[in-house]
This record gives structure tokens, sequence and C-alpha cells, in this order.
């Protein structure tokens, strides 16, 4: 429940997951933890996830993930900041699903890249849901893929938002 | 020329204004701290051994890591016997992760031909911002069974038996140091006469990390009592540690020979001064049996 009298949205239970399909293995991961809030007046939107958040099913991945490839214990999260694209404040009032382009900077692993993608805002029954795919490529962020598994990790990972949205109360 | 109380009250509204601002800025800001995950502290060395004794990390649930450990003989040896190379004995083993608090393990050493078994629990694991040490507690069993050289001397299975038992106490200090205490009691039954059944130790393990797969790693027992001073020394090995995908590579140097607890700590009597180190490397393989729900 929300109201215009509100100024921001948070959720701190979305679920953001990545996927890596190769010919050999495809890699996938969960966290659902992932923090985001929107302020409804400017359009600004900022999301950030715990990296040793990412669930994997297989446990060697995941300690691989963290201690070699993501150095968790260095760079221990994925921050995106960034703002709705020609925001219009009717989009969290209107119910229905709506188109937008976000625009910002993904900072992962010590690096901070620009990154614009698509999303949708939907409310409906008095909730607000965000959510959006997006690509990441590891090279792009300084991630280090030895020459021995490259053909195991894609060139191109795919990430999937989705966050349910509460008025943030302060 | 504005008034006092202009100038203030504009003053005023330019903090607000930056305030403000700023605020907008990072609408992320303060709330970063409160998650609710624990941030369980991994990786404080690559292996579950240090080098011969058991270090504070466990295996994930469904991990089976296959481990061949190989001792070769003393580099004293010199060069007729390739430094030691020519002469080697081998533990294989299975340790085997049934979840990420309990391992079970299995082997077998040529010398000796030494069955050996271990039950490891982790009681505590180190959190970032929590428990500051893990503690990991293990158990475990060996039988030789060679032949016995001497029908008229029968051994009995209790004769051939030995057991240990360990508390690890370890901490990550930071990426890069590891250090772990573990005192352990080591019993067996077929003893020289001025020995004692029960052995006394304390394990004492550290690793030093230098790159993103590579690690300086060391592993020293200081044997409390129970061992005659001029027989018994403390087992003493430096190595490294190199891990590539999924398979650990430990290359060391080592004055003792044996694999197991009852072996290495109550078993070592060459000496690092005398030449009498010995290469060795342990290499163990990871495989996921069972992927986690």
């Amino acid at each position: 429940m929300y109201s215009q009298a509100q100024n921001r949205l948070l959720c701190r239970t979305a679920a953001v997951k990545f996927i890596s399909v190769t010919p050999i293995e495809n890699i996938e991961a969960v966290n659902n933890s992932g923090l985001s809030v929107i302020d409804i007046q400017t359009g600004d939107i900022q999301c950030s996830v715990l990296l040793k958040g990412f669930s994997f099913r297989n446990a060697l991945m995941q300690e691989h993930f963290n201690e070699n490839y993501m150095e968790s214990d260095q760079f221990p999260r994925a921050t995106f900041k960034g703002k709705i694209d020609s925001f219009d404040k009717a989009i969290f009032t209107k119910p229905g699903n709506h188109a937008i382009t976000v625009k910002g900077s993904m900072d992962l692993h010590g690096k901070t890249n620009p990154i614009s993608f698509p999303a949708t805002i939907s409310y409906q029954q008095n909730e607000i849901v965000g959510t959006c795919t997006f690509q990441i490529l590891p090279g792009d962020y300084n991630i280090q893929i030895p020459k021995l598994v490259a053909d195991k990790i894609a060139q191109r990972i795919t990430v999937v938002v989705k966050a349910i949205y509460q008025a943030q109360k302060n | 020329m504005l008034s006092y109380h202009k100038k203030g009250f504009l003053s005023i509204l330019f903090v607000a204004l930056v305030f403000s601002l700023t605020a907008q800025d990072d609408l992320l800001k303060g709330m970063e701290d409160s998650t609710t995950q624990k941030q369980w502290v991994t990786n404080a060395f690559k292996s579950s051994r240090v080098i011969n004794g058991h270090s504070m990390e466990m295996l994930g649930s469904g991990i089976l890591d296959f481990r061949i450990l190989h001792r070769f003989g003393p580099v004293s040896q010199g060069i007729e016997n390739l430094f030691g190379l020519d002469q080697a004995s081998m533990r294989m083993g299975f340790d085997w992760g049934i979840s990420r608090n309990l391992t079970l393990g299995i082997g077998r050493t040529t010398f000796k031909k030494e069955f050996d078994g271990f039950i490891k629990y982790r009681f505590v694991q180190q959190q970032e911002k929590g428990n500051a040490l893990s503690l990991v507690g293990v158990l475990g069993a060996s039988v030789f069974t060679y032949k016995n050289p001497d029908p008229t001397k029968p051994l009995t299975f209790n004769d051939r038996s030995g057991y240990y038992f360990q508390l690890i106490a370890g901490r990550k200090f930071s990426q890069n140091f590891s250090m772990q205490l573990s005192p352990t009691v080591v019993y067996r039954n077929m003893i020289d006469p001025a020995d004692s059944k029960a052995i006394y130790a304390l394990g004492i393990g550290a690793r030093y990390k230098v790159s993103k797969r590579v690690a300086l790693v060391a592993d020293y027992f200081v044997v409390a009592n129970g061992l005659p001073q001029s027989v018994g020394v403390n087992p003493l090995s430096i190595g490294v540690d190199i891990e590539t995908g999924g398979h650990v590579f430990q290359l060391h140097f080592s004055n003792s020979t044996g694999m197991n607890e009852r072996s290495f700590i109550t078993e070592t009597t060459d000496r690092w001064d005398k030449g009498d180190f010995r290469f060795g490397f342990n290499l163990s393989r990871s495989f996921t049996f069972r992927k986690k729900k």
C-alpha cells in the first residue's frame, strides 16, 4: 500500500538471477535478497545485490564464483544507479504495465560502466512490480576467465530481475 | 544589501537544497548494512587439509573429493635415488560432503597397508560480523593390515588399530592470511615399551595467499608428550597450493612420511636439519555428486 505522499519505494527481496548459456554447460544462480529503491518523484532507481548471496546448485561453482571470478571479499556488491528515461510519475499510479527505459551505471568487480536497458513497471492490486532483463559482459568488468574454462562461460551473461516494491517508511 | 534575516533564510535554504540533492543521489545510503544474510567466511584454506592435518575448511554439500597423496624418500638420498623420488608411498582417499557442516572420509595408505576413516563436523563457522572463529571437530580411526611377519607374536585387530580426536579452531584473518590451531589426541595400541598409548599434540596450520589461485602453506604439529624425545620428531611441512578449476595441487616438503594422523604425528623420526625432509604432493579433485536443492 502506498500513497503519492510517500517519496520512495523499497524492495529488500528482489529476485536477481543470472544465466550463462554455452553448448557445454549452463550456469545459473539466484539471489533473493536484492535491494532496490525507487524515488517516485524523480525516477531515480538504485539497486544493490550481495555477490556472496548468489546461490548455485553446485557448491563448487559457488565457491569459485566468489573466490576466483568475482573476488567477493574485495568487491562484495554489484550496484546499479540510474534513472528512468522520459520519466512520467503516472506509471506508479495508473494500473497496468508500463514499458520504460532505465539508464545509469553498473558498478561490478571494482569497475563502473554505463548501462541502459528496457524494463517494465507494473501497478496492479496495490502492488508495484518492477522487472527487467539485461546483459553483462564479464570482460567489461575485468572479470578474468582462464582460457581453460573459456568455453564453459558465456561471453554475455543474462541477468533477470524482479522486484516487488512497498512504500519506504521514513 | 540583504537583511540579516534574509541572508540567514537563504543560507538555510541553500543547505537544505544541497542536503536534499545528496540524499537523492544515494538512495541506498544506510540500507545496505541491514542485510539479513549471515555472511559466512569461506576459503580460509584452499583445501580440506592444510598439508597433512585437517584444515578448518569443509566440503560443500554433495561434493566428493578424490584425494591422492604421495610422499617420496628423503632428499638426503642424493642424486642416485633422484633425491628420494625413487621411493614413494601413497594414500588414496575419498572425502564426502554430506552437508556443508559434515564430512566423512575414508582412505588407504600403502605404508603399512593402513585403512583410515574419519568424521568431521563443523560446530561454529566464522562470520564477517559475528563468529570470530570456526570450530571443527574430527574423530578418526585407522587400522593397518599388513601381514604379520612373525607368527609367534600374534597381532590382534586391537593391536593394529588407532584412533584420534581433534578440535580445530581457525580464523581467516584477512583475504590473504589464515591460521588455525588443532589440539589433538592420538591413541594407539601397538607401541614401543618407552612410549605411551595416548599422544597429545598441538597442530599449527597457516596459509598465506599469494595470488587468486596460489597459496603458501605450513603445517606443524608439536608433540607434547608420549614420544621418547630422542626418537620422535615434530612433523613440519611447508608447501604451495595451486588451484585450477576443480583440482587443488599441494606441493610440499616435509620430514614426515605418514599420511594419516596416527602416522605423521607419532611416527615421524626424520629431521629437517639432517636433510631428511622429503618431497610430496597432495592432489585432490572435487566432483559434484548431488546438487543442492
